[in-house]
């Protein structure tokens, strides 16, 4: 029994690698490089929402 | 005034070697140790002439506890008498201090000379 | 949203992390990466000091570690970016630290998450032995369980931690359980703390050399850092999460401490490869054991998960700045995550599980950790210094300043010291390994990275510049 899990993971754990390669390829291939790279560092955005609530500085210290 | 730096942009080649180098200096390091022979702590053993719970210094409640866990006092000994050596090498020891201590002065300096380009460049041009 | 509108509105539209998380996420993902260390690791402090040089052990790294989350709590609730303590040295101390924090983050979780899928591998083989089968080879579980959850992290991060939460939750119920389970109230009847504790046997030098490992209680809660981005609001959930985290695993290291040396022989536990479950064998309830293993299992899994996606966050926001090489900056346009940093940690993590240096490997994550935790007091002061309070806004002001960030330098250099005592040879290698590759940086990585472009934060010019 424990042999035929062995083969079995062996196959699962392969077949789940080759999905995210071929899926990481399709993404490669629909999008262009400049979307993919177009995040950004989260903070303008944070303040942008007003995301910060209560954080008065000098709050606690 | 200072003027905006242009970074070039490096070819796929160079991202790929650039990321194998670097993983092959991880792998050193971690043989480093291994070749030299020198990992983990040296260590003593004190094993007694007669080996049995009572020379091994266990009392009665450590006595159970090992043989629920499957040990006699013969398993038991090396177990037991095995001691780490903490002998100090003034020598080892201030070499390894110089380098950390080192390390991080050169991490502070030569990261506040880029900081500064940084700065320079984000909030006076 | 269809593949091609994306596409087509690519201009407009940016493509980042997704902001999902809230603080039982960021708990879950903090005690997630530790909890499997008080399943096993923590005990080899016992045989470097004595149960009671552990049990000091616990309490002054835990002390360690509250400087730790105190500090991160302010400055991470202020830097909101992937990449943790990497964005923070970017902004507050300059590019070489944060190139060097970037990969203390990305060595200690890739390699602690080799170690965690080891020990799953390790358990299914205990078990596949206690049911008449002895030749199990755990690989193939070793990189199933690594695939499985790089699949999970790949697909999204709120399945990821939401998992986590679940998982780890009840990997600290099995503590909880064992200890009611052990009748704390009749010392004698199953713990026998009385015969078994002796007195330290290699005295205080000892007890400063058990510091190495009582790291292990706590290794990985910074972590909480890594999702700044994506949390909902993260000056509330990061220092909350982070604080309840470290309360959480005050208590676990210490119910763990007390089972286990109320059960074991100190010389036994010094070196046992899973205390906890050990302990709950010599309770004699198949119960407590099944719970103990199923606990360790859980625990295990839930920390490789929180490495994964730490890892890849570090390695993610390295390649956004050009620090690494940039094609790992790419963000995932349906799933919103960093794919490709995933990605390329699943062969490095099955290779370091593979080669047979699980101790140089742990050894090199828990120094990773301990460079990182150096850096962090420097950071604090500097932070303040150059934008005093007042001049920004702040999610958290962590109060005492500056006495934490001094606490933990001393702490840091007597762990540094404990170290020394026994793996000297490992710290000389990995501090000429980080030495080496920062000269690479100055010499050769810098010269892609944007010079104004790496300081995202909207904040006046620091003081003194």
């Amino acid at each position: 029994m424990w042999i035929i899990l062995e083969y079995a993971a062996w196959a699962i754990a392969a077949g789940i690698l080759l999905w995210m390669i071929m899926d990481a390829a399709r993404v490669n291939r629909q999008f262009d490089e400049d979307t993919l790279m177009s995040s950004k560092e989260g903070v303008d955005e944070l303040l942008e929402h007003g995301d910060v609530p209560e954080a008065v500085e000098g709050t606690k210290g | 005034m200072a003027n905006k730096y242009e970074p070039p942009t490096q070819s796929g080649l160079g991202q790929i070697f650039d990321s194998v180098f670097l993983l092959a200096l991880v792998y050193i390091a971690l043989f480093i140790p291994l070749v030299l022979g020198l990992t983990g702590a040296g260590g003593t053993d004190n094993m007694p002439e007669v080996v049995n719970w009572e020379t091994l210094e266990q009392n009665p409640v450590m006595q159970a506890q090992w043989e629920k866990l499957g040990y006699t006092p013969e398993t038991a000994a090396e177990l037991i008498t095995h001691r780490f050596d903490y002998t100090i090498d003034p020598f080892m020891l201030i070499l390894t201090g110089v380098v950390i201590l080192g390390y991080f002065i050169f991490m502070v300096k030569a990261s506040d000379k880029e900081y500064r380009d940084v700065i320079r460049e984000k909030f006076d041009s | 949203m269809t593949a091609q509108a994306t596409n087509s509105d690519a201009s407009q539209e940016r493509v980042g992390l997704l902001r999902v998380l809230g603080p039982v996420h960021v708990w879950a993902l903090g005690v997630g990466i530790v909890l499997v260390g008080e399943f096993m690791g923590w005990n080899f402090s016992v045989g470097k000091g004595g149960a009671f040089g552990a049990l000091i052990a616990c309490w002054v790294i835990g002390l360690l570690y509250t400087c730790v989350a105190m500090i991160d709590s302010e400055v991470t609730s202020t830097v909101a970016a992937a990449g943790g303590q990497y964005a923070q040295a970017k902004h507050i101390m300059g590019p070489l630290m944060a190139f060097n924090v970037g990969l203390y983050l990305v060595m200690a979780y890739t390699m602690l998450e080799a170690a965690d899928a080891l020990i799953v591998g390790d358990l299914l083989a205990i078990l596949a032995g206690q049911s008449g089968y002895d030749a199990l080879d755990p690989r193939p579980f070793v990189v199933l369980i690594i695939a499985l959850l790089a699949l999970l992290n790949y697909r999204g991060v709120f399945m990821t931690l939401s998992l986590n939460f679940v998982i780890t939750a009840a990997a600290f119920v099995s503590i909880l359980i064992l200890f009611i389970g052990v009748k704390p109230w009749q010392p004698g009847a199953i713990l026998q703390h009385q015969g078994l504790l002796t007195e330290l046997p290699y005295g205080w030098i000892g007890v400063i050399a058990s510091f190495q490992f009582g790291i292990w209680y706590y290794l990985g809660i910074e972590g909480t850092c890594q999702a700044a981005e994506e949390v909902r609001s993260p000056s509330r959930s990061l220092p909350l999460g982070t604080m309840t985290g470290i309360m959480t695993l005050l208590i676990a290291a210490t119910l763990t401490w007390y089972v286990c040396s109320g059960l074991l022989p100190w010389q036994y536990l010094g070196q046992a490869t899973v205390p906890l479950y050990d302990a709950s064998r010599m309770t004699g309830s198949l119960m407590l054991q099944i719970f103990l293993f199923v606990g360790t299992m859980f625990a295990a899994t839930a920390s490789a998960n929180g490495c994964i996606n730490d890892a890849s966050r570090a390695w993610f926001s390295m390649g956004r700045d050009r620090y690494m090489p940039q094609w790992f900056g790419a963000v995932h346009p349906v799933y919103r995550t960093p794919y490709r940093s995933i990605l390329i940690l699943i062969p490095i993590a099955v290779s370091f599980a593979f080669t047979g240096l699980l101790d140089q490997v742990i050894t090199f994550s828990i120094l990773s950790g301990l460079l990182g935790y150096t850096f962090m007091p420097i950071n604090m002061i500097l932070f303040r210094r150059k934008w005093p309070l007042g001049t920004i806004r702040r999610g958290y002001v962590h109060p005492f300043h500056p006495l934490p960030a001094i606490v933990l330098m001393a702490l840091c250099v007597t762990t540094f010291f404990a170290t020394y005592l026994g793996f000297g040879t490992q710290l000389l290698a990995m501090m000429i390994f980080y030495i080496v590759a920062s000269l690479w940086f100055v010499l050769h990585r810098y010269k892609f990275v944007r010079r104004a472009d790496q300081f995202t934060m909207n904040w006046p010019k620091p003081l003194g510049y």
